[in-house]
């Protein structure tokens, strides 16, 4: 349902997204983890048609993303990383501008407005201003714009951030009853524990590069014995130094303190 | 070097920098296309202007120096305000662009240091811009009237510390609302500000005639263009006589008067605003969601199983949440232009409505226009001279293109940081400028017309010459609407916070370019079809008529009245219509490119 092939973005002579390859089955939950200023959000903007490919080709289901930009966009819904959204429009209004975009007659988008704020908790401030929201929120009427059309393919960078335990487990248990229903979800996190026990399918991009891909065991079959998903996650990007390099300064702090 | 002195360096060199960055931003070296823009687009400018100027001062010149006078003023006043406001503007920008205020002040560096660096940005920015646009008005005086030079030159430099004391007020005013002032003030005091950059602007401009005419302008021939130092100050010359009349003699009462006037209508619009639309609506919003009952639409669980699994709620507890739901282009916008280019429309509207921001641009014209129609209503010679009449509709068609330029000129950079829906959404850059299109135009058309409608049936204008005229009106405003719409596609700049840094400084440069060839062509055009009915035919036919002007004038003359008006009307007409088709194909092009 999403397909890669040698996607690759350049800002002069930086290469933020190298030559990535990618495939998404329907109806599978696909993490896309790594650390900050991997390329994560730069392969999602390329899917969705918020930058334009350097080089490279992505297929949203039979549609390539450049070519037939607005085929591919009608089957698809994205979530950003940080919801920013008309302030000046109440919930309900936003969900039915979402709707209109995707040319839903008004009467089935009001209903599916009204459907969505209910799931996500949201009827209550249906008639707020946006700009009245909190944080999470607004991630939830985010999500609710992504799929008010009933997208096939679906988008989330960093879905959970800013929410509070409750509605972060609801967006997860939606996103499992979505690819139960044959909706693709690709979503890059984090935290790995979602990516561990939700994803199908994993890949770990770091540097601009596709460094792993496969299901969390397969992954963890490369691993060492015991190894979690975070271990390997540090191990392949990197991070063991980081911790490394904190336990030593841990250290030196530990022995200045002591020779006081 | 001591390390103060160094401080100081490193924190002017920071703010030039940044600056810098912040006007030339752009991955793809934007400052390069500015710069081939700027001088492309000058001259143009300078053919367009000049050839404009000749017609303007040749033809009708000719018979009505006053008119002749009034139009190189207004045109003149329009290039004056264009720096004024873009002057405030960018002092507005250079103590809010970089948001470093915060940081500046959070560091062991004096305040004075603070303001005094970016004051001297400030200054440095609004010369640079009186030097770009400065020079068509010096141009027109020294060619109006050589004898009286040191006059204009003067004018100039009054212009350039016009400027530079808008600027100097935003820095002033920026500085006291980072360090000072509430949050729930601010929109308040940024009414004051415009107000007093407004006020002085009226104020000095109503003493300059007189200043002229006491130091040798008025004497100058009234044949030639003599009264063009005094037609500069248009709003002077527009007020003066109403404050006057209500006021008795002298300069003082109605500048208090104006003063007060203007200052009561800003905060108290601007309060207004914020009391109806902020608090007005969320407490009623608030008290009306209390007062409902919650609906009780679904069973625990019920919900993710329609969302998840398909199908829908059952119709009438749906109802009930979707018959609160303001559907944005289910009425006459999505029957007119499509469910996706209505519901646009709709929510550009209803922004229009709700954000003091969006409104606040209409203001200026209205409150000039509101000031004519007084002066229309007390002063009779204004309705019973057609030269001052037709002068003035000119004066409120220059006024349209003004504010249906700044209304489609932010139609796309208003989406700010929001733009991603409509880029991920399945909507073209055609469909989406069509829609903003016409999210300007509406209320900006609405409103000239209503106003236009207005002064023509207070002078008794034949209602033939009405409907010709609104016509005119509204295809004058379409077309500066539709540049002022695809300039704003090309070079926008989400990422700011205020609605009005929203375009980058090459879009600034490339709209008021593309505004004054457009307005130029369109004088031309219509001065040239309707000059022959008012000169008389020795002009063009005597033994002196020699060059293209007067065989154009031969050639308008040839035609007879009636195809020469339907021949002028079209061309006008076809300039209008393609200064809304081009620019929004271009536009399109680059929206359908545009990365965020």
């Amino acid at each position: 349902m999403i397909k890669a092939r040698g996607l690759t973005k350049r800002y002069g002579d930086f290469t933020a997204v190298d030559a990535v390859d990618l495939e998404v089955q329907k109806g599978e939950l696909f993490g896309f983890l790594g650390p900050n200023g991997a390329g994560k959000t730069t392969t999602i903007k390329m899917c969705t048609g918020l930058l334009r490919p350097t080089a490279g080709q992505v297929w949203i289901g039979p549609y390539d993303v450049t070519a037939q930009p607005l085929q591919a966009k009608q089957i698809m819904g994205y979530v950003p990383d940080e919801p920013l959204l008309y302030e000046k429009l109440t919930g309900t209004e936003f969900l039915d501008f979402m709707g209109g975009l995707w040319g839903m007659e008004p009467d089935r988008r009001r209903r599916r407005a009204a459907e969505l704020l209910e799931l996500l908790g949201l009827t209550g401030a249906a008639t707020d201003l946006v700009e009245g929201y909190s944080h999470g929120m607004k991630q939830k009427l985010a999500l609710a714009g992504a799929l008010i059309h009933e997208p096939q393919v679906l988008f989330l960078d960093e879905p959970t951030v800013g929410l509070d335990p409750r509605s972060a487990r609801l967006i997860k248990d939606l996103l499992r009853g979505l690819c139960q229903r044959g909706v693709t979800v690709f979503m890059s996190t984090h935290i790995m524990e979602i990516a561990e026990r939700m994803c199908d399918r994993v890949a770990i991009i770091d540097h601009g590069r596709i460094i792993a891909t496969g299901t969390v065991d397969e992954l963890r079959q490369r691993g060492g014995p015991g190894e979690s998903l975070e271990d390997i996650f540090l191990r392949l990007t990197g991070g063991e130094e980081d911790r490394e390099l904190i336990a030593f300064l841990g250290d030196n702090a530990a022995t200045r303190s002591d020779g006081q | 070097m001591s390390r103060g002195t160094r401080r100081l360096a490193a924190l002017w060199k920071a703010v030039i920098v940044t600056s810098w960055r912040w006007l030339w931003s752009g991955r793809d070296r934007r400052w390069l296309q500015t710069l081939s823009a700027l001088i492309g687009g000058l001259a143009v400018m300078g053919g367009v202007y000049a050839m404009a100027r000749f017609v303007v001062f040749a033809v009708v010149g000719l018979i009505a120096p006053q008119a002749t006078a009034g139009l190189l003023g207004a045109s003149i006043l329009g290039i004056m305000l264009f720096m004024v406001i873009t002057a405030v503007g960018l002092s507005f920008s250079t103590m809010f662009f970089a948001d470093d205020l915060t940081l500046l002040f959070a560091t062991p560096l004096p305040v004075s240091w603070v303001l005094g660096v970016k004051m001297s940005v400030v200054v440095a920015g609004a010369a640079g811009v009186f030097a770009v646009f400065g020079w068509p008005v010096l141009w027109a005086y020294l060619g109006a009237a050589q004898a009286a030079w040191w006059v204009y030159v003067l004018s100039l430099v009054y212009g350039l510390a016009l400027s530079t004391v808008a600027a100097g007020i935003g820095v002033l005013f920026n500085l006291a609302i980072a360090r000072f002032i509430p949050p729930r003030l601010i929109r308040q005091l940024y009414a004051v500000v415009g107000v007093l950059a407004f006020v002085v602007f009226y104020a000095t401009s109503q003493l300059l005639p007189d200043w002229f005419a006491r130091h040798g302008a008025g004497e100058l021939p009234a044949s030639n263009l003599s009264v063009v130092g005094q037609r500069f100050a248009l709003f002077g010359w527009l007020v003066s006589p109403m404050l006057r009349a209500a006021a008795g003699s002298g300069w003082l009462l109605p500048f208090l008067t104006l003063l007060a006037a203007t200052g009561l209508i800003f905060v108290f619009s601007a309060g207004l605003a914020r009391e109806g639309l902020y608090k007005g609506w969320s407490a009623f919003t608030e008290a009306g969601r209390r007062a409902r009952p919650r609906p009780v639409l679904l069973a625990p669980g019920e919900a993710q199983v329609t969302v998840t699994r398909g199908g829908t709620v059952a119709a009438p507890a749906a109802a009930s949440v979707a018959d609160r739901t303001a559907a944005l282009g289910g009425g006459w916008a999505g029957a007119w232009l499509g469910p996706r280019r209505g519901v646009i429309l709709g929510k550009d509207l209803k922004y229009l409505r709700r954000d003091v921001q969006e409104w606040l641009q209409l203001f200026m014209p209205v409150i000039v226009i509101v000031v004519l129609l007084a002066r229309f209503i007390i002063d009779p010679s204004m309705r019973s001279d057609p030269r001052m009449v037709q002068l003035n509709m000119g004066f409120l068609a220059f006024l349209g293109i003004m504010a249906g330029g700044s209304m489609g000129l932010y139609a796309i950079p208003r989406e700010g940081n929001a733009v991603w829906m409509l880029r991920t959404a399945p909507i073209s850059g055609r469909d989406v400028l069509l829609a903003k299109f016409w999210a300007g135009y509406l209320p900006s058309a609405a409103m000239m017309l209503a106003f236009g409608l207005l002064i023509m049936v207070l002078t008794h204008t034949p209602v033939s010459l009405m409907a010709v005229t609104a016509v005119v009106m509204l295809l004058v405003a379409a077309g500066s609407n539709g540049i002022a719409v695809a300039v704003g596609a090309m070079y926008p700049r989400f990422g700011a916070r205020a609605l009005k840094q929203r375009l980058t400084g090459a879009g600034s440069l490339v709209y008021m370019v593309a505004q004054l060839v457009y307005a130029g062509l369109v004088t031309v055009t219509a001065g040239l079809a309707l000059a022959v009915d008012f000169l008389p035919p020795e002009i063009w036919q005597g033994p002196a008529s020699g060059g293209t002007l007067m065989a154009l004038l031969r050639f308008s003359a040839a035609m007879g009245p009636g195809l020469r008006h339907l021949f002028g009307g079209l061309i006008v007409a076809v300039i209008c219509v393609l200064a809304v088709i081009l620019p929004l194909e271009l536009a399109a092009a680059r929206l359908d490119n545009l990365e965020v």
